[in-house]
Protein backbone atom coordinates (compact mmCIF):
# COMPACT_ATOMS: atom_id res chain seq x y z
CA UNK A 1 0.00 0.00 0.00
CA UNK A 2 2.53 2.44 0.95
CA UNK A 3 4.47 1.66 -2.76
CA UNK A 4 1.28 2.50 -3.83
CA UNK A 5 1.13 5.66 -2.56
CA UNK A 6 4.80 6.58 -2.90
CA UNK A 7 4.27 6.04 -7.05
CA UNK A 8 1.51 8.00 -7.13
CA UNK A 9 3.01 10.97 -5.49
CA UNK A 10 5.92 10.69 -7.96
CA UNK A 11 3.69 10.58 -10.52
CA UNK A 12 1.56 13.27 -9.62
CA UNK A 13 4.38 15.88 -8.91
CA UNK A 14 5.99 14.73 -12.56
CA UNK A 15 2.65 15.37 -13.69
CA UNK A 16 2.29 18.71 -12.37
CA UNK A 17 6.17 19.64 -13.53
CA UNK A 18 5.45 18.78 -16.77
CA UNK A 19 2.35 21.18 -16.79
CA UNK A 20 4.12 24.17 -15.41
CA UNK A 21 7.34 22.97 -18.09
CA UNK A 22 4.50 22.85 -20.89
CA UNK A 23 2.63 26.58 -19.74
CA UNK A 24 6.23 28.02 -19.95
CA UNK A 25 6.85 26.31 -22.96
CA UNK A 26 10.14 24.49 -22.49
CA UNK A 27 11.40 21.60 -23.49
CA UNK A 28 10.77 18.86 -20.69
CA UNK A 29 14.33 18.27 -18.74
CA UNK A 30 15.39 14.76 -18.59
CA UNK A 31 14.55 14.69 -15.00
CA UNK A 32 11.30 14.04 -15.42
CA UNK A 33 11.08 11.23 -17.37
CA UNK A 34 13.34 9.96 -15.20
CA UNK A 35 11.01 10.50 -12.12
CA UNK A 36 8.02 9.00 -14.32
CA UNK A 37 10.17 5.82 -14.81
CA UNK A 38 10.66 5.69 -10.98
CA UNK A 39 7.26 6.19 -10.16
CA UNK A 40 6.43 3.43 -12.64
CA UNK A 41 9.33 0.73 -11.35
CA UNK A 42 7.81 1.76 -7.73
CA UNK A 43 4.66 1.15 -8.81
CA UNK A 44 5.48 -2.74 -10.36
CA UNK A 45 7.27 -3.61 -7.01
CA UNK A 46 4.05 -2.58 -5.05
CA UNK A 47 2.21 -4.59 -7.37
CA UNK A 48 4.13 -7.43 -6.58
CA UNK A 49 4.34 -7.09 -3.00
CA UNK A 50 0.79 -7.17 -2.87
CA UNK A 51 0.44 -10.20 -4.32
CA UNK A 52 2.02 -12.06 -1.77
CA UNK A 53 1.34 -15.32 -0.52
CA UNK A 54 -0.41 -15.67 2.36
CA UNK A 55 0.17 -18.54 5.02
CA UNK A 56 -2.72 -21.62 5.24
CA UNK A 57 -4.00 -23.28 8.24
CA UNK A 58 -4.41 -27.72 8.10
CA UNK A 59 -8.44 -27.38 8.21
CA UNK A 60 -7.73 -30.55 10.65
CA UNK A 61 -4.67 -30.48 13.01
CA UNK A 62 -4.44 -26.09 12.64
CA UNK A 63 -0.87 -26.71 11.36
CA UNK A 64 0.54 -23.82 9.55
CA UNK A 65 2.36 -24.21 6.24
CA UNK A 66 3.57 -21.91 3.86
CA UNK A 67 3.73 -21.42 0.12
CA UNK A 68 6.65 -22.34 -1.71
CA UNK A 69 7.89 -19.05 -2.83
CA UNK A 70 7.08 -15.60 -1.27
CA UNK A 71 5.38 -14.40 -4.55
CA UNK A 72 2.75 -15.80 -6.97
CA UNK A 73 1.59 -20.03 -6.72
CA UNK A 74 3.57 -22.25 -8.47
CA UNK A 75 2.62 -23.24 -12.12
CA UNK A 76 3.76 -26.73 -11.48
CA UNK A 77 0.88 -29.07 -10.57
CA UNK A 78 3.00 -31.55 -8.65
CA UNK A 79 4.51 -28.82 -6.47
CA UNK A 80 1.18 -26.73 -6.37
CA UNK A 81 -0.61 -30.23 -5.36
CA UNK A 82 2.22 -30.90 -2.75
CA UNK A 83 1.16 -27.82 -1.05
CA UNK A 84 -2.49 -28.23 -1.40
CA UNK A 85 -2.10 -31.34 0.20
CA UNK A 86 -0.65 -29.90 3.54
CA UNK A 87 -3.69 -28.01 3.92
CA UNK A 88 -5.76 -31.33 4.50
CA UNK A 89 -8.79 -30.37 2.06
CA UNK A 90 -8.91 -32.30 -1.20
CA UNK A 91 -8.21 -30.80 -4.59
CA UNK A 92 -10.86 -29.54 -6.51
CA UNK A 93 -13.01 -30.62 -3.79
CA UNK A 94 -13.26 -34.17 -4.66
CA UNK A 95 -14.31 -36.92 -2.74
CA UNK A 96 -16.49 -34.97 -0.42
CA UNK A 97 -20.09 -35.62 -0.58
CA UNK A 98 -21.89 -32.76 1.95
CA UNK A 99 -25.43 -33.44 0.03
CA UNK A 100 -25.15 -37.48 0.52
CA UNK A 101 -23.90 -37.26 4.36
CA UNK A 102 -25.69 -39.64 6.64
CA UNK A 103 -26.73 -37.20 8.87
CA UNK A 104 -28.43 -39.85 11.79
CA UNK A 105 -24.59 -42.26 11.24
CA UNK A 106 -22.94 -38.90 11.99
CA UNK A 107 -24.90 -38.14 15.16
CA UNK A 108 -24.28 -41.42 15.78
CA UNK A 109 -20.75 -41.45 15.89
CA UNK A 110 -20.63 -38.09 17.66
CA UNK A 111 -22.64 -39.79 20.53
CA UNK A 112 -21.08 -42.74 21.02
CA UNK A 113 -17.45 -40.80 20.96
CA UNK A 114 -18.39 -38.52 23.70
CA UNK A 115 -21.14 -40.35 25.58
CA UNK A 116 -20.33 -38.61 28.88
CA UNK B 1 -2.87 -17.88 15.03
CA UNK B 2 -3.73 -14.90 12.51
CA UNK B 3 -7.65 -14.38 12.43
CA UNK B 4 -7.24 -14.08 8.50
CA UNK B 5 -5.69 -17.10 8.54
CA UNK B 6 -8.89 -19.00 10.85
CA UNK B 7 -11.00 -17.32 8.74
CA UNK B 8 -9.50 -18.63 5.39
CA UNK B 9 -9.66 -22.25 7.14
CA UNK B 10 -13.12 -21.95 8.09
CA UNK B 11 -14.68 -20.73 4.54
CA UNK B 12 -12.34 -23.48 2.77
CA UNK B 13 -13.90 -26.11 4.93
CA UNK B 14 -17.09 -24.44 4.50
CA UNK B 15 -16.86 -24.76 0.68
CA UNK B 16 -15.34 -28.43 0.01
CA UNK B 17 -18.05 -29.42 2.28
CA UNK B 18 -15.18 -31.48 4.10
CA UNK B 19 -16.50 -31.24 7.37
CA UNK B 20 -18.85 -34.43 5.98
CA UNK B 21 -15.74 -36.41 6.56
CA UNK B 22 -14.66 -35.36 9.46
CA UNK B 23 -14.03 -37.31 12.54
CA UNK B 24 -16.00 -36.70 16.26
CA UNK B 25 -13.04 -34.92 17.69
CA UNK B 26 -12.38 -33.24 14.53
CA UNK B 27 -15.92 -31.91 14.16
CA UNK B 28 -15.48 -30.86 17.99
CA UNK B 29 -12.58 -29.07 17.36
CA UNK B 30 -13.81 -27.09 14.32
CA UNK B 31 -17.01 -26.31 15.98
CA UNK B 32 -15.22 -24.93 18.85
CA UNK B 33 -13.16 -22.57 16.56
CA UNK B 34 -16.23 -21.66 14.46
CA UNK B 35 -18.50 -20.59 17.23
CA UNK B 36 -15.06 -18.46 18.75
CA UNK B 37 -14.43 -17.01 15.84
CA UNK B 38 -18.15 -15.82 15.07
CA UNK B 39 -18.40 -14.54 18.66
CA UNK B 40 -15.71 -12.33 18.22
CA UNK B 41 -15.28 -11.71 14.41
CA UNK B 42 -18.36 -11.80 12.79
CA UNK B 43 -19.08 -8.29 12.68
CA UNK B 44 -15.76 -6.72 11.43
CA UNK B 45 -13.77 -9.54 9.55
CA UNK B 46 -16.82 -11.28 7.36
CA UNK B 47 -18.55 -9.44 4.75
CA UNK B 48 -22.30 -10.95 4.81
CA UNK B 49 -21.43 -13.61 2.29
CA UNK B 50 -19.20 -14.86 4.02
CA UNK B 51 -20.97 -14.55 7.43
CA UNK B 52 -23.78 -17.05 6.02
CA UNK B 53 -21.43 -19.21 4.44
CA UNK B 54 -20.11 -19.87 8.17
CA UNK B 55 -23.36 -19.89 9.78
CA UNK B 56 -24.44 -22.79 6.98
CA UNK B 57 -21.12 -24.38 8.62
CA UNK B 58 -22.35 -23.62 11.88
CA UNK B 59 -25.78 -25.52 11.52
CA UNK B 60 -24.07 -28.41 10.29
CA UNK B 61 -21.75 -28.78 12.84
CA UNK B 62 -24.34 -27.93 15.69
CA UNK B 63 -26.92 -30.86 14.13
CA UNK B 64 -23.93 -33.87 14.07
CA UNK B 65 -22.82 -32.99 17.42
CA UNK B 66 -26.76 -33.16 18.59
CA UNK B 67 -27.19 -29.53 19.62
CA UNK B 68 -30.72 -29.69 17.98
CA UNK B 69 -31.78 -26.57 19.77
CA UNK B 70 -29.29 -24.67 18.52
CA UNK B 71 -29.18 -25.73 14.96
CA UNK B 72 -33.10 -24.49 15.18
CA UNK B 73 -31.97 -21.53 15.90
CA UNK B 74 -29.55 -20.89 13.16
CA UNK B 75 -31.65 -22.55 10.94
CA UNK B 76 -34.70 -20.12 12.28
CA UNK B 77 -32.19 -17.05 11.90
CA UNK B 78 -31.53 -18.07 8.01
CA UNK B 79 -35.39 -18.92 7.17
CA UNK B 80 -36.17 -15.09 8.83
CA UNK B 81 -33.12 -13.49 6.58
CA UNK B 82 -33.89 -15.37 3.68
CA UNK B 83 -37.59 -16.25 3.83
CA UNK B 84 -38.33 -14.36 0.98
CA UNK B 85 -36.52 -16.62 -1.68
CA UNK B 86 -36.88 -19.67 -3.04
CA UNK B 87 -33.83 -21.24 -1.64
CA UNK B 88 -31.97 -24.74 -2.42
CA UNK B 89 -29.60 -24.43 0.56
CA UNK B 90 -32.34 -23.57 2.24
CA UNK B 91 -34.76 -26.46 1.77
CA UNK B 92 -32.23 -28.91 1.96
CA UNK B 93 -30.69 -27.60 5.52
CA UNK B 94 -34.77 -27.71 6.86
CA UNK B 95 -34.91 -31.27 5.31
CA UNK B 96 -31.61 -32.34 7.04
CA UNK B 97 -32.59 -31.18 10.25
CA UNK B 98 -36.06 -33.11 10.08
CA UNK B 99 -34.60 -36.22 9.15
CA UNK B 100 -31.86 -35.73 12.06
CA UNK B 101 -34.70 -35.03 14.64
CA UNK B 102 -36.34 -38.20 13.13
CA UNK B 103 -39.09 -37.00 10.98
CA UNK B 104 -38.50 -38.65 8.09
CA UNK B 105 -41.71 -37.93 6.42
CA UNK B 106 -41.48 -34.16 6.43
CA UNK B 107 -38.24 -33.96 5.35
CA UNK B 108 -39.25 -35.98 2.14
CA UNK B 109 -41.75 -33.08 2.01
CA UNK B 110 -39.52 -30.24 2.61
CA UNK B 111 -37.68 -31.41 -0.52
CA UNK B 112 -40.54 -31.28 -3.08
CA UNK B 113 -40.42 -28.53 -5.37
CA UNK B 114 -38.80 -27.40 -8.70
CA UNK B 115 -37.09 -30.83 -10.44
CA UNK B 116 -34.17 -29.04 -11.39
CA UNK B 117 -32.94 -28.23 -8.29
CA UNK B 118 -29.96 -31.01 -7.91
CA UNK B 119 -29.07 -30.64 -4.37
CA UNK B 120 -32.89 -31.27 -3.68
CA UNK B 121 -32.80 -34.45 -5.79
CA UNK B 122 -29.77 -35.78 -4.35
CA UNK B 123 -30.95 -35.59 -1.21
CA UNK B 124 -34.19 -37.51 -2.27
CA UNK B 125 -31.83 -39.91 -3.34
CA UNK B 126 -30.32 -40.70 0.17
CA UNK B 127 -34.16 -41.36 2.07
CA UNK B 128 -33.21 -45.23 0.40
CA UNK B 129 -30.71 -45.54 2.51
CA UNK B 130 -30.40 -48.48 4.79
CA UNK B 131 -28.24 -49.87 7.56
CA UNK B 132 -28.35 -53.20 6.75
CA UNK B 133 -28.63 -53.46 3.06
CA UNK B 134 -28.04 -50.61 0.60
CA UNK B 135 -29.35 -52.04 -2.60
CA UNK B 136 -32.53 -49.66 -2.73
CA UNK B 137 -30.48 -46.62 -2.14
CA UNK B 138 -27.82 -47.83 -5.38
CA UNK B 139 -31.02 -47.85 -6.74
CA UNK B 140 -32.19 -44.52 -6.28
CA UNK B 141 -28.60 -43.67 -7.16
CA UNK B 142 -28.78 -45.12 -10.67
CA UNK B 143 -32.12 -43.56 -11.55
CA UNK B 144 -30.92 -40.16 -10.70
CA UNK B 145 -27.59 -40.45 -12.40
CA UNK B 146 -29.67 -41.88 -15.82
CA UNK B 147 -31.11 -37.85 -15.37
CA UNK B 148 -27.93 -36.08 -13.92
CA UNK B 149 -25.33 -38.07 -15.62
CA UNK B 150 -22.84 -35.09 -15.08
CA UNK B 151 -22.82 -35.72 -10.97
CA UNK B 152 -19.62 -36.35 -10.38
CA UNK B 153 -20.58 -36.02 -6.19
CA UNK B 154 -23.50 -38.61 -6.91
CA UNK B 155 -21.15 -41.02 -9.01
CA UNK B 156 -18.35 -40.73 -6.42
CA UNK B 157 -21.11 -41.59 -3.53
CA UNK B 158 -22.34 -44.63 -5.78
CA UNK B 159 -19.02 -45.91 -6.49
CA UNK B 160 -18.77 -45.51 -2.70
CA UNK B 161 -22.10 -47.67 -2.15
CA UNK B 162 -20.40 -50.52 -4.78
CA UNK B 163 -17.39 -50.49 -2.86
CA UNK B 164 -19.00 -51.62 0.20
CA UNK B 165 -20.99 -54.71 -1.25
CA UNK B 166 -17.64 -55.61 -2.77
CA UNK B 167 -19.03 -54.77 -6.43
CA UNK B 168 -15.25 -53.56 -7.25
CA UNK B 169 -16.07 -53.51 -11.13
CA UNK B 170 -18.68 -51.23 -10.55
CA UNK B 171 -17.32 -49.05 -8.39
CA UNK B 172 -14.24 -48.56 -11.10
CA UNK B 173 -17.03 -47.60 -13.71
CA UNK B 174 -18.24 -44.74 -11.51
CA UNK B 175 -15.12 -43.37 -10.42
CA UNK B 176 -13.96 -43.69 -14.60
CA UNK B 177 -17.00 -41.60 -15.50
CA UNK B 178 -15.48 -38.81 -12.80
CA UNK B 179 -12.17 -38.96 -14.66
CA UNK B 180 -13.61 -38.48 -18.03
CA UNK B 181 -14.93 -35.01 -16.41
CA UNK B 182 -12.09 -34.36 -14.35
CA UNK B 183 -8.88 -35.80 -15.63
CA UNK B 184 -6.87 -34.56 -13.07
CA UNK B 185 -8.68 -35.80 -10.30
CA UNK B 186 -5.26 -37.62 -9.15
CA UNK B 187 -7.24 -39.14 -5.78
CA UNK B 188 -9.96 -40.88 -8.47
CA UNK B 189 -6.82 -42.65 -10.09
CA UNK B 190 -6.03 -43.90 -6.69
CA UNK B 191 -9.41 -44.80 -5.75
CA UNK B 192 -9.92 -46.78 -9.32
CA UNK B 193 -6.31 -48.32 -8.63
CA UNK B 194 -7.58 -49.50 -5.14
CA UNK B 195 -10.35 -50.86 -6.46
CA UNK B 196 -9.23 -52.54 -9.20
CA UNK B 197 -6.46 -54.14 -6.49
CA UNK B 198 -9.47 -55.57 -4.41
CA UNK B 199 -11.22 -56.95 -7.75
CA UNK B 200 -7.99 -58.47 -8.45
CA UNK B 201 -8.51 -60.14 -5.21
CA UNK B 202 -11.51 -61.07 -5.20
CA UNK B 203 -10.55 -63.01 -8.71
CA UNK B 204 -7.49 -64.67 -7.36
CA UNK B 205 -9.73 -65.85 -4.55
CA UNK B 206 -11.96 -67.34 -7.40
CA UNK B 207 -9.06 -68.78 -9.14
CA UNK B 208 -7.63 -70.62 -5.97
CA UNK B 209 -11.08 -71.77 -5.05
CA UNK B 210 -11.22 -73.42 -8.13
CA UNK B 211 -7.70 -74.92 -8.71
CA UNK B 212 -8.49 -77.07 -6.10
CA UNK B 213 -11.02 -78.77 -8.93
CA UNK B 214 -8.61 -78.04 -11.89
CA UNK B 215 -6.65 -75.78 -13.64
CA UNK B 216 -7.77 -72.67 -13.70
CA UNK B 217 -8.89 -71.29 -16.99
CA UNK B 218 -6.30 -69.30 -18.55
CA UNK B 219 -9.18 -66.40 -19.78
CA UNK B 220 -9.48 -66.12 -16.43
CA UNK B 221 -6.36 -65.86 -15.40
CA UNK B 222 -5.95 -63.30 -17.92
CA UNK B 223 -8.43 -61.36 -16.86
CA UNK B 224 -6.64 -61.40 -13.10
CA UNK B 225 -3.75 -59.82 -15.03
CA UNK B 226 -5.89 -57.11 -17.20
CA UNK B 227 -7.53 -55.99 -13.96
CA UNK B 228 -4.49 -55.77 -11.75
CA UNK B 229 -2.47 -54.04 -14.92
CA UNK B 230 -5.04 -51.64 -14.62
CA UNK B 231 -4.81 -50.86 -10.83
CA UNK B 232 -1.04 -50.76 -11.23
CA UNK B 233 -1.59 -48.15 -14.33
CA UNK B 234 -4.37 -46.37 -12.36
CA UNK B 235 -1.86 -45.90 -10.11
CA UNK B 236 0.96 -44.65 -11.85
CA UNK B 237 -0.67 -42.02 -13.74
CA UNK B 238 -1.90 -40.98 -10.21
CA UNK B 239 1.80 -40.09 -9.72
CA UNK B 240 1.84 -38.47 -12.86
CA UNK B 241 -0.05 -35.88 -11.61
CA UNK B 242 0.93 -36.12 -8.35
CA UNK B 243 4.22 -37.70 -7.48
CA UNK B 244 4.54 -37.20 -3.63
CA UNK B 245 1.34 -39.44 -3.36
CA UNK B 246 2.52 -42.08 -1.01
CA UNK B 247 -0.15 -44.49 -0.81
CA UNK B 248 -0.21 -44.77 -4.73
CA UNK B 249 3.40 -45.52 -4.31
CA UNK B 250 2.68 -47.95 -1.49
CA UNK B 251 -0.29 -49.79 -4.02
CA UNK B 252 2.59 -50.08 -6.97
CA UNK B 253 4.73 -51.55 -4.27
CA UNK B 254 2.41 -54.28 -2.87
CA UNK B 255 1.16 -55.76 -6.28
CA UNK B 256 4.22 -57.69 -6.41
CA UNK B 257 4.89 -58.49 -2.82
CA UNK B 258 1.45 -59.34 -1.70
CA UNK B 259 1.25 -63.10 -0.89
CA UNK B 260 -1.28 -63.65 -3.20
CA UNK B 261 0.14 -61.72 -6.29
CA UNK B 262 3.19 -63.69 -5.47
CA UNK B 263 1.09 -66.94 -6.08
CA UNK B 264 1.05 -65.46 -9.89
CA UNK B 265 4.87 -67.30 -10.60
CA UNK B 266 3.09 -70.40 -10.46
CA UNK B 267 0.98 -69.27 -14.23
CA UNK B 268 4.62 -67.62 -15.49
CA UNK B 269 4.43 -69.34 -18.33
CA UNK B 270 1.17 -67.66 -19.31
CA UNK B 271 2.57 -64.64 -21.59
CA UNK B 272 0.35 -61.92 -20.34
CA UNK B 273 1.43 -63.07 -16.53
CA UNK B 274 4.94 -63.03 -17.44
CA UNK B 275 4.82 -59.97 -19.30
CA UNK B 276 2.60 -58.10 -16.37
CA UNK B 277 5.56 -59.60 -13.55
CA UNK B 278 8.52 -58.55 -15.41
CA UNK B 279 6.70 -54.80 -15.96
CA UNK B 280 5.90 -54.43 -12.33
CA UNK B 281 9.35 -55.77 -10.77
CA UNK B 282 11.21 -52.64 -12.06
CA UNK B 283 8.44 -50.53 -10.41
CA UNK B 284 8.94 -52.77 -7.39
CA UNK B 285 12.39 -51.57 -6.64
CA UNK B 286 11.66 -47.99 -7.63
CA UNK B 287 8.47 -47.80 -5.45
CA UNK B 288 10.28 -49.27 -2.46
CA UNK B 289 13.12 -46.00 -2.99
CA UNK B 290 10.29 -43.41 -3.70
CA UNK B 291 8.72 -44.51 -0.05
CA UNK B 292 11.69 -44.73 1.79
CA UNK B 293 12.60 -41.27 0.38
CA UNK B 294 9.17 -39.68 0.61
CA UNK B 295 8.97 -41.15 4.24
CA UNK B 296 12.15 -40.38 5.37
CA UNK B 297 12.76 -43.69 6.40
CA UNK B 298 16.28 -45.40 6.23
CA UNK B 299 15.96 -48.68 7.66
CA UNK B 300 14.39 -52.07 6.21
CA UNK B 301 12.32 -52.70 9.69
CA UNK B 302 10.34 -49.48 9.88
CA UNK B 303 10.16 -49.49 5.76
CA UNK B 304 7.90 -53.17 6.43
CA UNK B 305 6.40 -51.29 9.27
CA UNK B 306 4.85 -49.00 7.17
CA UNK B 307 3.69 -51.16 4.29
CA UNK B 308 2.00 -53.30 6.80
CA UNK B 309 -0.22 -50.61 7.94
Amino acid sequence: MFLYLLGSLFLLHAGYSSYEYHQLQIKLPSDIFLEVAIAVIIFMVGAFASISNESFLNIKTNEQFQWPEKFLKPIALSESLSTIEKSGNEFNGSGYRPDFINIREKRQEYAQEFKD
Amino acid sequence: MSVSLVKEKLLAVAHSGAYSLFTPSETRALAGQLDVFLRDHSSDKLTPLEYYDLLELQFYLTLISNEDKKAKSILDQLQDQFSSKDSQRLKLMKSIYLEAIGQSTEAIEALKGNKDEMRLARRMATFARKADNNEGYIKNLVSYLDLQPLDTMAWDELSFEYSKVGAYNKSVFCLEEIVLQDPLAYQCFYKIGLNNYYWGKQLMEGLWGSSSQGQPKKEKIVTLITVLSSARDNWLRCIEIFPKHTKSWVGIYLILNESFILKLNKWVHIREVEQFISHSRQLTIKAESTIKKLEGISDDNTFHELISI
